[in-house]
């Protein structure tokens, strides 16, 4: 569900929304200028009360165990946030927290939060560039302001608004939160023109701009592939039902790249080195998602670009142990082998291994594998437990 | 933290308003087909009414010092094939379903999926066997970051399967203070369980 909210396109959604047909025109629309920074409103306005709002939510997200504190990664992070927004990289801070779906938002008052899942999926440093140019071209255009003043016009909305952001701390931080990002949705032509104003970053900055619309086709592979796993009937229209079609939206993406030269960098290798340190835990908290569909394709892609990572095929047959449907079990045992052929897979592999072939009767091969666990983890926690696996085998 | 005081003080109000909260023990006490014999009083929490995030669809909910606090979760009695726990509303997940032949490291997962519904951070540390209610059965320790003002929990379960039923105890309290002041009651209380097998 979050991750619907995110692609409806709250009012801290990344690529919430999608340009389409008349985007095009736009890919011609005259030369978009960076405005200059921006001061800080008057606390008494309505921008100075959406402020506030933001600073209370941004303090407590200071405090929060979820926010990743690693300084390399964090000043990686924040060096494209600065490459993109340029003389307004001082106004935006960066906070990376362990969330593992696909988002990242940027409040008015400059906090930025970028989700481990976003991290996770993306390919390279120009595909993040894309998501975070498009979330700092919803900053740049002021949009929360327009969409809070456009709201307040609303009478019901408006006084409703007005308490929400004079009372905050009344209520849940979160269902604040959660209904003021509600409230503020995006709308289409917003969300067209963070997308074109993060096209003309990423290509000011240098990146290969044509990213922007790999990242959309990703996502939406990715989402097709965990409704289908559900049994759910897959219907853009009413995931989009306030956005665009998808196909066109990635169109526009390439059009609009295309118009900017297809030439820059996508800085992989860059990205793969930066994100090493956590990508293991990121996997993990992946794979507790229990969304088989979206984790297999994930998976598979990121396969495609290291084949001859171990932990990513023992991260696959975790996906199926995990579903354990028809022949998920086959599969797992299947990709463990594979996994064993390569480098960095983690010892756990073999208790994996063991425990599904336990399932499937074969006790040899199951006792050989917690064997081969505890001759490379005598002192795991569940060593222990793991010998009385042993001995009911024997 | 004056926030986080009123979020409790709000969070007992709507308790108070809608739900039952009533005293159990000391003494023999029984939840489904298993008995206990505490040594002091816990407080019961109807859990038909409220689902708590570190509890859903638990048998029974009890309590020493306020459910924002300690938790001491029962999930017994789910016969091969039912479902353990609830899904949250809003995720609407599906819940994982209970096997007599489980291995206990897929209970242990299966339990954490329940309890994580939220975006809570769950990791087990020991997992070792255990005599439990009467059998044989394993005991495992956890640590569970809270999502919602991300609160370190410390948390221990206590697991059997009996006439193909699942019998599974996790109490859990905050790790400053909380948890080392409590778990010993817990464990004596676990001490006197007794499944009929």
């Amino acid at each position: 569900m979050q991750r619907r909210r995110f692609v409806l396109g709250c009012g801290c959604a990344a690529l919430g929304g999608l340009p389409w047909a008349g985007a095009l025109a736009q890919a011609e629309a005259p030369e978009w200028k960076m405005p200059a920074r921006f001061a800080r409103p008057d606390a008494s306005s309505d921008e100075g009360s959406l402020w506030a709002f933001m600073d209370r939510e941004e303090h407590r997200l200071k405090q929060s165990a979820f926010v990743i504190r690693d300084k390399a990664l964090q000043d990686y992070v924040t060096g494209i946030v600065c490459k993109l927004a340029g003389e307004h990289c001082p106004d935006i801070r960066v906070y990376i927290v362990q969330t593992p779906l696909f988002n990242a938002s940027m409040a008015p008052n400059g906090m930025m939060q970028v989700w481990s899942g976003l991290l996770l999926r993306m390919t390279s440093e120009a595909q993040l560039a894309a998501v975070l140019g498009h979330e700092i071209g919803h900053y740049l255009a002021r949009h929360s302001i327009e969409r809070l003043r456009d709201a307040k016009s609303k009478s019901a909305a408006g006084q409703f608004l007005g308490i929400l952001l004079a009372r905050a701390g009344g209520l849940g931080a979160i269902s604040q939160l959660a209904l003021l990002a509600g409230m503020l949705a995006y709308s289409r032509d917003q969300e067209r023109e963070a997308d074109r104003i993060g096209v003309e970053l990423m290509a000011r900055a240098g990146y290969a701009p044509l990213e922007a619309s790999r990242v959309w086709e990703q996502l939406l592979e990715e989402l097709k592939a965990g409704a289908k796993d559900r049994d759910e009937y897959w219907d853009e229209s009413v995931l989009f039902k306030t956005h665009p079609p998808a196909a066109e939206r990635q169109k526009v993406l390439a059009d609009l790249a295309a118009a900017k030269g297809a030439q820059g960098r996508t800085g992989a290798d860059e990205y793969r080195a930066a994100l090493a340190q956590h990508r293991s835990d990121f996997l993990v908290d992946e794979l507790k998602r229990h969304n088989f569909g979206e984790t297999r394709v994930l998976l598979e892609r990121m396969q495609k670009a290291f084949p001859d990572d171990g932990e990513l095929q023992y991260c696959l047959g975790e996906a199926y142990r995990l579903r354990a449907q028809d022949k998920d079990l086959t599969e797992a045992i299947a990709a463990y082998r594979r996994a064993e052929l390569l480098k960095g897979a983690p010892a756990e592999m073999y208790r994996s291994m063991g425990l599904v072939q336990r399932k499937l009767g074969d006790e040899g091969q199951a006792e050989s594998a917690f064997a081969k666990y505890l001759e490379l983890k005598p002192t795991a926690p569940d060593s222990a437990l793991i010998r009385t696996y042993l001995k009911r085998t024997d | 933290m004056k926030r986080r005081t009123l979020l409790v003080a709000l969070l007992l109000l709507a308790l108070s308003a809608c739900t039952t909260i009533t005293k159990v023990g000391p003494g023999q006490v029984t939840v489904k087909d298993m008995s206990m014999t505490l040594e002091g009083p816990w407080n019961k929490f109807d859990s038909s009414a409220v689902v708590l995030y570190q509890a859903p669809g638990a048998t029974e909910i009890w309590t020493r010092e306020g459910f924002n606090l300690d938790v001491l979760a029962f999930y017994v009695g789910i016969g091969d094939g039912e479902a353990i726990g609830m899904s949250l509303p809003r995720t609407q997940k599906k819940m994982p379903v209970f096997r007599a032949r489980m291995a206990p490291h897929e209970i242990v997962e299966a339990f954490e999926s329940v309890v994580t519904q939220d975006g809570s951070v769950f990791k087990v540390g020991k997992l070792e066997p255990a005599r439990f209610a009467g059998g044989e059965g394993f005991r495992f320790e956890y640590e569970l970051r809270r999502k919602g003002d991300s609160l370190l929990f410390n948390g221990v379960g206590y697991c059997t399967v009996a006439n193909k039923k699942l019998y599974l105890l996790a109490y859990s309290a905050p790790h400053t203070y909380y948890f080392g002041k409590l778990v010993p009651g817990l464990e004596s209380a676990v001490r006197t369980a007794n499944i009929k097998r």
